[in-house]
C-alpha cells in the first residue's frame, strides 16, 4: 500500500474521479483532495493524496501513463508521498503497547547476580589480594579492603588519551568504610544543653535578654541627620549654633514622618504620635547638645562675617578706622584737624576704643563663644578634647602675640618707650584679658528646659543679629579707609600748606601757614633741639596724661595760656610754633587743645627767651589776658568754647576790634618812654615797662589793654571774648609793626619814618587806631632814643626773620582775600578787564570792593598819587627793584649766625619773585603811563610774586595733570571692571590719614610724641608761671580805662586832621591788606628823603626794617621776662610749694616745662626746687596757710 | 619707568579686585596726594606722586625699584602679584582666612593651608576667591586662593587643602633676591 501525492489536478476533478481512474491500478482507499486558495479565495492550485493498495509494477506502469498527462484541464504529476501522519501515530502507540507488554530486566541486578555467582557479596570479595580480577567481570578489579570496584578509561590530555585508571593499584587513597552499627534514632538526638547562666550559653539556649530601647537613639540620630541637611541647605554658615535648633524644628515635622515610617518597619509601633516623637528629638538634643555643635564645627573652625575686625590696628591702618571714626563724630567741620598733629589724641582715643570694641565683640559673637563653650565643655570625645586644647592654645598665643607686636614697635621705634614698655604692656594685657574674657563671659543661651522656649528664645535672637550684623556689614563697607602713606607725616607743611590755601578761612589758613613757617627758622635755629625734644615729649606726654583726666574748660584755657606763655618765654621749637597753630585751629575739642598745649610746654631755656621774644611780642599780650581767666573762672568757662570756634569764624570786624585794640593801648602815658611798644603792641609795652617801670604799671597797660576792649568797643560779648583769644592772628599784625619799628630803629632814621610806619601799622589796624598811632607815632623818638641795646642782634635778626615770614604769610591771605573778593565783585569791573595780568585787576576790584564806604577816598587817592607823578612810581618801582635784590640784604649777611644764613636763602625766593613783578611794573607803567590804577603798590607786587610762582610751577602742574587725568582712567577702567559705579572722592575734603603702617618713629616730629613713654617730672615751677599770671591778673584790676579814653580823644583830635586822607585809604586797604599804607608810607619817605637812604630805609622798612624793630623789641621783652621773675621770687615766699597748686590744676603741668628756664634765671626759684623733694605736705606747710 | 596701559591696568586691577574688590578706588584715589601705578622692568611699582618725580632723576638702568612693587607682568602678560603688595591688600581684604598658630610656619614655608591649619574663615567665601591670611592675632601672613568655600571647607576632612599658598612673608627671606 502506497500514498500517492497527485499534483496539477483540475478544478473539476473529484474524489471520485480520482478514485475511478486509479481504480485500475490498484485499490484506492482513501482519497484527501486539497485545494489552496489565495487570500480572495480563487483558488491557485489543486492537489490530492490517495492511498493505493499497488505493486510495484503497477506503480512504474500508473506513472508512466499518467504522470505528466493532462486530465480535466490540468497536467497530473505523481510521486510517492510519506505516509499520512494519523496513520504513523496509531502506528506508533501501537508499538508501545506492544512494549509495555514484554518484561523488563534491570542490568544492575544482573551484575550483582553474576557478581554472586563470582563470590562477590555487596561489591565486597573477601580475603582476595587487591588486584585480583573477578572471573566473569573483565573491568572489574579487588581493591583494598576487598572492595570491588570497575577498573575505569579515563580521556587523557597527554599522548595516550585514554588512561586506564585501575583501583586496584590506586589502593592508598580509598579509606575504609565504617558501617555504623548502632544507629540512634532522631528521638534520641541531644535537644537541650544544660550550661551555666552566662549570656552564652542562655543565648545558646535561645534565652535572648529583654529588648533595649535603642531604636529610639536611632530615631534621633535621623532627626539629627535630617537637621544637618537643612543647614547645609540653609548655606547660611555663621549662626551655627542656633541654627542647628532652628532645623531641627523645621526639622521636627520630617522627623515625625521619618519616625512614622521607621515605626512601621522597624518597631513595628504605630502608637508613637507626632507629639512623643517630637519630645523625644528635644529631649535627645537637650541631653546631649554638644553632639549636634560638635558635628558641625569638629575643628573649631569659626567662620565670621565681612565685618570681622581685624585686631591688630596697629599694624595695617586700624588705628586710621578710629580716627576716621572718632574724627567723623568729632569734628567734621574742621579742616586743619587732620594735622599731624593729631596722632596722640588718636592714640588716648584708641585706648579707649579698644574697650568699647571689645564690648560689641562680645556681643556680637554669642554664637562663636557658645561654640566655643559646647565644645570646650564637651566630654564625649578625644576629638572635642582636642580642640579645648587648640583653644587654649590660642587664647595663650593670642595673648603672647597681642603683647608681642606692641612690644616690638616700642621697641623699633622708641628706645624711652621700651623703658616703659611694661607699664603699657600691663595695661595692654589689662585689656586683652577682656577681649579674651568674651568666650567664657559670654551668656549661655541654652537655658530653657522646654525645647518650644528654647528655639524661641534661639529664634529671636538670631535675626536681631543678622540684622545688626548687615547693618555693620553696610557701615563698614563705607568706613573703609582710604590708604594714607607716610606723606603726610614726613612731607612737611607744604601739603597742609596746599590744602588750606583754597580754605575760605582766609585767616586760620595763613596763620597755620606762619606756624609752619615758623616752625621751619626754628628748627634750622635750635642746635640743641633734638635733645631738648626728647625731654619735652616725656613731659609733655606726662602731662597729657593729667590734662586729659581734667576735661574741665578753664584747664584747657589755662593750658592754652601757659602754652602761650612758653612762646613768649622764647623757645620757639617746632611744638611751641605747632602749640600755636593748634590752639589756634579749629578743633572744637577741648581734648586737642589740650594736647596741643601741653605740646607748648617745653622747658624755656635762658638762651632761648632771648632768642624770640618777637613771637612773644602778641602772645605775651594773651598771657596777661590768660591770666585774668585763670581769675575768673566763669569767665574762662564762657571764653574757651568762644575760642575754640572764633578761631574759624573770626570775622573781620573781630580783627578790626583786636588790631583796635593793641592800637588803643599805647595811648597810655605810662608808655611814652616806651612809644615804640605801645605802637607794636600790648606786649612790647609789657616788656618794656617791666624793664624800666614797674611791674605793676606794665601790667596795668596790659589790662588797659584788655579791659577797654570790653567796654569800648561796641561789639557783642563775644566778640570780645573771641578777640581775646584771636589775638594771636593779630599777633602777625602787631609783630609785623614791631618788626618794621625796631628796623626803623635801627637804621636810625629819621623819626618820621618811625611816624610813618606805626601810622601804617595802625593804619592797617583800624581807622581810629591810626588817629591813634598817631598819637604814638610822637612818642617815638623817646623809644628810639631808649633802645640802643646792640647785644641782641642776633636775636632781632631771628626776629626780622620770623617777621619776614609772617608778612609772607600776610601777602598769602591778601591774595585769598583778592580772590575771594574778586569773587564777588567780579561782575563789577568785567568790562575793564585788560590784556595784562588780571591779578592787577583783581587787586584794584578788591580796593573798591573793600572801601565800598568810601568812594571818595579811591578818588582822592588817585589824585594824590597823580601829583606825586609817574615819577615817584618808577622810583617806587625801582625801589623795590632794590628791595629785592637786598631782601636778605645788608643784615642778613651781617647776620653772624649761620642759621639766620639759611633762613634768608629761603626767604630770597620771594624778592626774587618781586623783582620780576617789579620789572613788570615797569614795563606796565612804561605802556599804560600815568594811569593812576597801575600806580606801584605793594599789594600789587606782593600779589603779583604769587603768579610767578605759579608761572614756574606751570609744568608741574601739567604733569599733575596727567596724574590725574591717569587717575581718572584707572577709576574707569576699575568701574568697567567691577561694574559699579565709582566716584572720585573729594581728595580736598577727604581727611588725613596715617598709613600706620609704613610710619616711623622720628623724635623731632611732634606728633610722634604719642609714641614715647612718658617720664613724670617734678612739677615745681609752673606755678611760678602760674603766679606770674595771678600777678597780672590781680594788677589788671588797677588799670585804669578813663586814660585810655582821654589819650584816644586827644591824638584823634591832634592828629587827625593832618594824615586824613591817608589815613582813609589807609584803613579801606586794611581790611583786605594791611601792607597797603606801609607802601603809601614808603612813597611819602621818598619823597621826603633822598633817594640813596630812601631806597636803604623803604627796602628796610619793607623787610630790613623788621630787624631793626624786632632788636628793640626783642630788649624789651628780655628785660620784662627777667624782671617778671623777679616779682615771682617777691611772691613766693608764699607760693613757697608749687605742688600744692599743681594737684589743684592742669595748668601745672604746662608750667613744668618752664621751670628750667625759671631756675637757671632765678634765685627766686631756687626755693621751689629743694621744697621738691616732698611729695606732698608737711606740718607746717607754707602752701596751706598762703594760698588756696 | 612708564604708566600702565589700558589693557595693563585692567589685567592688575582684575587680579588685584580678586583680594580687595572696589577698594582698588582707595588705592587710586586717596585723599593724601596723587598715587599712581607705574611700570618698570615688567614689575608694576605703586607710588606717590613725590616719589615718581624723583624717580625720574635716575636712569632706567640704574633704577632698581620705586615705591612699592606689587607685582609683575609675566611674559604671557598675566599679572602677578608679589608679597610686597600685602600692605596694601591686608587692609583692604574682603576675604580673611586666619590659620591656627601650629600651621602658621608651614604657610610660611610656602605651603598651602589645610583644614587642620584653618582657625578662621570669612563666611561666604566663594570658591577660587583671594583671600588674605591672617596669623590668629591678626598678623597679615600672605595671601593666597580659597580652594573651597566656607560651606565645604567645614565638611572636609583635615588634611584636605582649603588655601592655595601664592604668597607669604616669608618670601622676604626666601626669595630675597628677586624681590624688588
Amino acid at each position: 500500500m502506497k500514498r500517492l501525492y497527485i499534483g496539477g489536478l483540475g478544478h473539476t476533478v473529484s474524489e471520485k474521479d480520482l478514485k475511478d481512474r486509479f481504480g485500475k491500478f490498484g485499490d484506492v482507499s482513501d482519497v484527501e483532495i486539497v485545494t489552496r486558495k489565495d487570500e480572495n479565495g480563487a483558488p491557485l492550485k489543486r492537489f490530492g493524496y490517495i492511498n493505493i493498495n499497488i505493486t510495484d509494477a503497477e506503480y512504474k506502469r500508473c506513472v508512466g501513463i499518467l504522470n505528466k498527462s493532462t486530465w480535466k484541464g490540468g497536467t497530473l504529476l505523481i510521486q510517492l508521498a510519506k505516509e499520512s501522519f494519523l496513520h504513523r501515530l496509531a502506528e506508533e502507540r501501537q508499538q508501545l503497547v506492544e512494549k509495555a507488554k514484554a518484561p523488563k530486566i534491570i542490568p544492575q541486578e544482573k551484575l550483582v547476580d553474576s557478581f554472586k555467582a563470582a563470590g562477590v557479596e555487596n561489591f565486597h570479595m573477601k580475603a582476595a589480594v587487591p588486584g585480583t580480577e573477578i572471573p566473569g567481570h573483565a573491568n572489574w578489579v579487588v581493591s583494598k579492603f576487598g572492595r570491588v570496584l570497575p577498573v575505569v578509561n579515563l580521556k587523557g590530555k597527554g599522548k595516550n588519551k585514554v588512561f586506564k585508571y585501575d583501583p586496584s593499584k590506586h589502593c592508598h587513597n580509598i579509606k575504609r568504610l565504617e558501617t555504623a552499627d548502632d544507629v540512634t534514632s532522631v528521638s534520641k538526638l541531644t535537644w537541650e544543653i544544660k550550661g551555666g547562666d552566662d549570656e552564652i550559653s542562655k543565648k545558646r539556649r535561645g534565652e535572648f535578654p529583654k529588648q533595649k530601647p535603642c531604636p529610639k537613639r536611632s530615631k534621633i540620630d535621623l532627626s539629627l541627620f535630617l537637621s544637618n541637611l537643612a543647614q547645609r541647605n540653609a548655606m547660611n554658615a555663621a549662626a551655627t549654633g542656633n541654627k542647628n535648633k532652628v532645623a531641627i524644628q523645621q526639622n521636627g515635622l520630617s522627623a515625625v514622618k521619618t519616625g512614622k515610617q521607621k515605626s512601621v518597619c522597624v518597631f513595628d509601633n504605630d502608637s508613637d504620635s507626632e507629639d512623643e516623637i517630637r519630645m523625644l528629638v528635644a529631649q535627645e538634643h537637650l541631653r546631649n547638645p554638644k553632639q549636634t555643635s560638635t558635628e558641625d564645627d569638629d575643628d573649631n573652625l569659626e567662620v565670621v562675617g565681612d565685618d570681622f575686625v581685624v585686631k591688630s590696628n596697629a599694624f595695617w591702618g586700624g588705628v586710621e578706622q578710629d580716627d576716621v571714626k572718632t574724627s567723623l563724630l568729632t569734628s567734621t567741620k574742621d579742616d586743619e584737624e587732620y594735622d599731624s598733629a593729631d596722632t596722640d589724641e588718636i592714640l588716648t582715643r584708641r585706648k579707649t576704643q579698644t574697650q568699647a570694641e571689645s564690648a560689641p565683640v562680645t556681643q556680637d559673637s554669642p554664637t562663636e563663644s557658645s561654640k566655643n563653650k559646647s565644645s570646650s565643655e564637651s566630654d564625649e570625645g578625644s576629638d572635642e578634647a582636642d580642640d579645648e586644647d587648640d583653644v587654649s592654645v590660642d587664647s595663650d598665643y593670642e595673648a603672647m602675640m597681642g603683647n608681642c607686636y606692641r612690644l616690638d614697635l616700642s621697641l623699633a621705634d622708641l628706645e624711652q618707650l621700651a623703658k616703659k614698655a611694661e607699664v603699657i604692656s600691663d595695661d595692654e594685657s589689662v585689656e586683652e584679658p577682656k577681649e579674651e574674657a568674651k568666650t567664657p563671659s559670654a551668656p549661655p543661651k541654652k537655658t530653657g528646659n522646654n525645647p518650644e522656649d528654647i528655639l524661641a528664645s534661639l529664634l529671636v535672637d538670631d535675626t536681631p543679629e543678622k540684622e545688626s550684623k548687615k547693618k555693620k556689614y553696610q557701615v563698614n563697607t563705607v568706613s573703609l579707609p582710604a590708604f594714607i602713606g607716610t606723606k603726610d607725616l614726613f612731607g612737611g607743611p607744604e601739603p597742609s600748606l596746599k590744602r588750606l590755601a583754597p580754605n575760605i578761612d582766609g585767616e586760620s589758613s595763613k596763620r597755620l601757614k606762619q606756624d609752619l613757617k615758623l616752625k621751619e627758622q626754628s628748627i634750622s635755629e635750635d642746635t640743641q633741639s633734638s635733645n631738648r625734644l626728647s625731654q619735652q615729649k616725656l613731659s609733655t606726654l606726662n602731662i597729657q596724661r593729667g590734662a586729659k583726666k581734667l576735661e574741665s574748660k578753664a584747664s584747657t584755657s589755662e593750658d592754652d595760656s601757659s602754652s602761650e606763655e612758653s612762646e613768649s618765654s622764647g623757645d620757639e621749637d617746632v611744638f611751641t610754633s605747632k602749640t600755636s597753630s593748634a590752639s589756634q585751629s579749629v578743633v572744637p575739642e577741648t581734648e586737642l587743645k589740650t594736647v596741643s598745649s601741653n605740646n607748648s610746654k617745653t622747658p624755656v631755656k635762658p638762651n632761648q627767651t632771648k632768642t624770640s621774644r618777637s613771637s612773644s611780642s602778641g602772645s605775651s599780650s594773651e598771657e596777661s589776658e590768660s591770666s585774668e581767666d585763670e581769675d575768673s573762672a566763669g569767665v574762662l568757662t564762657s571764653k574757651t568754647p568762644s575760642v575754640a570756634q572764633s578761631v574759624k569764624t573770626i570775622s573781620k570786624t573781630q580783627m578790626k576790634s583786636v588790631s583796635s585794640n593793641n592800637s588803643k593801648t599805647p595811648v597810655k602815658p605810662n608808655q611814652t618812654k616806651t612809644s615804640r611798644s605801645s605802637s607794636s603792641g600790648s606786649s612790647s609795652e609789657e616788656s618794656e615797662s617791666s624793664e624800666e617801670e614797674d611791674n605793676a604799671k606794665v601790667l596795668t597797660s596790659k589790662t588797659s589793654l584788655a579791659t577797654p576792649l570790653a567796654r569800648t568797643i561796641p561789639e557783642t560779648e563775644l566778640k570780645t571774648v573771641s578777640t581775646n583769644n584771636s589775638i594771636k592772628p593779630k599777633q602777625t599784625k602787631t609783630s609785623r609793626s614791631s618788626s618794621s619799628d625796631s628796623s626803623s630803629e635801627e637804621s636810625e632814621t629819621s623819626d618820621d619814618e618811625n611816624s610813618r610806619t606805626q601810622t601804617k601799622d595802625s593804619k592797617s589796624a583800624d581807622s581810629k587806631s591810626v588817629q591813634e598811632n598817631v598819637v604814638s607815632h610822637q612818642t617815638v623818638p623817646h623809644s628810639t632814643v631808649i633802645d640802643a641795646k646792640k647785644q641782641q642782634q642776633d636775636n632781632q635778626k631771628r626776629l626780622a626773620a620770623l617777621e619776614q615770614r609772617q608778612k609772607e604769610t600776610e601777602q598769602q591771605k591778601k591774595l585769598i582775600q583778592g580772590a575771594l573778593s574778586n569773587v564777588d565783585a567780579a561782575k563789577v569791573n568785567k568790562s575793564k578787564h585788560i590784556v595784562f595780568d588780571s591779578d592787577e585787576d583783581d587787586e584794584e576790584e578788591d580796593e573798591t570792593t573793600s572801601r565800598p564806604e568810601q568812594p571818595p577816598t579811591n578818588l582822592k587817592k588817585s589824585l594824590f598819587e597823580d601829583d606825586s607823578g609817574s615819577d615817584e612810581d618808577q622810583q617806587t618801582s625801582m625801589l623795590e627793584e632794590k628791595k629785592n635784590n637786598k631782601p636778605g640784604g645788608s643784615k642778613l649777611f651781617d647776620s653772624e649766625d649761620e642759621d639766620d644764613g639759611a633762613e634768608d636763602e629761603q626767604f630770597q625766593i620771594k624778592p626774587q619773585f618781586e623783582g620780576k613783578a617789579g620789572q613788570k611794573l615797569m614795563e606796565l607803567q612804561a605802556s599804560f603811563g600815568t594811569d593812576s590804577r597801575f600806580q606801584v603798590d605793594s599789594r600789587f607786587l606782593e600779589s603779583d610774586a604769587e603768579p610767578e610762582d605759579q608761572d614756574e610751577a606751570a609744568p608741574e602742574e601739567d604733569a599733575d595733570k596727567q596724574l590725574l587725568e591717569e587717575k581718572k582712567k584707572s577709576l574707569d577702567i576699575l568701574q568697567s571692571i567691577l561694574n559699579t559705579n565709582i566716584q572720585p572722592q573729594n581728595t580736598r575734603k577727604g581727611k588725613m590719614f596715617k598709613d600706620v603702617s609704613s610710619l616711623h618713629y622720628d623724635p623731632t616730629q611732634e606728633e610722634h610724641t604719642a609714641f614715647e613713654a612718658k617720664t613724670e617730672e617734678p612739677k615745681k615751677e609752673s606755678k611760678a608761671a602760674r603766679r606770674k599770671k595771678r600777678i597780672e591778673a590781680e594788677k589788671l584790676p588797677e588799670v585804669s580805662k578813663d586814660v585810655y579814653f582821654d589819650i584816644s580823644v586827644d591824638l584823634k583830635e591832634v592828629f587827625g586832621t593832618s594824615k586824613e586822607n591817608q589815613d582813609k585809604k589807609e584803613t579801606v586797604s586794611w581790611d583786605k591788606e594791611a601792607e597797603d599804607p606801609e607802601d603809601i608810607m614808603k612813597h611819602m619817605e621818598v619823597s621826603f628823603t633822598s633817594n640813596a637812604e630812601a631806597n636803604e630805609d623803604t627796602s628796610g622798612g619793607f623787610k630790613f626794617s623788621f630787624f631793626g624793630e624786632d632788636t628793640a623789641v626783642e630788649t624789651t621783652t628780655k628785660t620784662d621776662e627777667y624782671k617778671i621773675e623777679t616779682v615771682k621770687g617777691a611772691k613766693f615766699s608764699w607760693q613757697a610749694d608749687p605742688r600744692f597748686q599743681d594737684s589743684s590744676s592742669d595748668e601745672e603741668e604746662v608750667d613744668e616745662v618752664e621751670e628750667d628756664q625759671s631756675a637757671s634765671n632765678e634765685i627766686t626759684e631756687e626755693p621751689t626746687t629743694s621744697k621738691k623733694t616732698f611729695f606732698f605736705f608737711y606740718q607746717n606747710d607754707e602752701r596751706l596757710k598762703g594760698e588756696i | 619707568m612708564r604708566p600702565l596701559t589700558d589693557e595693563e591696568t585692567k589685567t592688575m586691577f582684575e587680579k588685584l579686585s580678586k583680594y580687595i574688590g572696589e577698594n582698588i578706588k582707595l588705592l587710586i584715589d586717596r585723599p593724601d596726594g596723587t598715587y599712581c601705578f607705574r611700570l618698570h622692568n615688567d614689575r608694576v611699582y605703586y607710588m606717590s606722586e613725590k616719589i615718581l618725580k624723583l624717580a625720574t632723576n635716575i636712569s632706567r638702568d640704574k633704577l632698581v625699584s620705586v615705591g612699592t612693587c606689587f607685582g609683575k607682568f609675566t611674559k604671557t602678560q598675566k599679572f602677578r602679584l608679589h608679597i610686597t603688595a600685602l600692605d596694601f591688600l591686608a587692609p583692604y581684604a574682603k576675604f580673611k582666612v586666619w590659620v591656627k598658630p601650629g600651621s602658621e610656619q608651614s604657610f610660611l614655608y610656602g605651603n598651602h593651608v589645610m583644614k587642620s591649619g584653618l582657625g578662621r574663615i570669612t563666611e561666604n567665601t566663594a570658591q577660587y576667591q583671594g583671600v588674605v591670611v591672617y596669623s590668629m592675632a591678626d598678623v597679615p601672613l600672605g595671601f593666597g586662593v580659597a580652594a573651597k568655600t566656607t560651606q565645604e571647607c567645614r565638611k572636609v576632612d583635615p588634611m584636605s587643602i582649603v588655601v592655595f599658598h601664592q604668597a607669604d612673608i616669608g618670601e622676604y627671606i626666601r626669595s630675597e633676591d628677586t624681590l624688588t
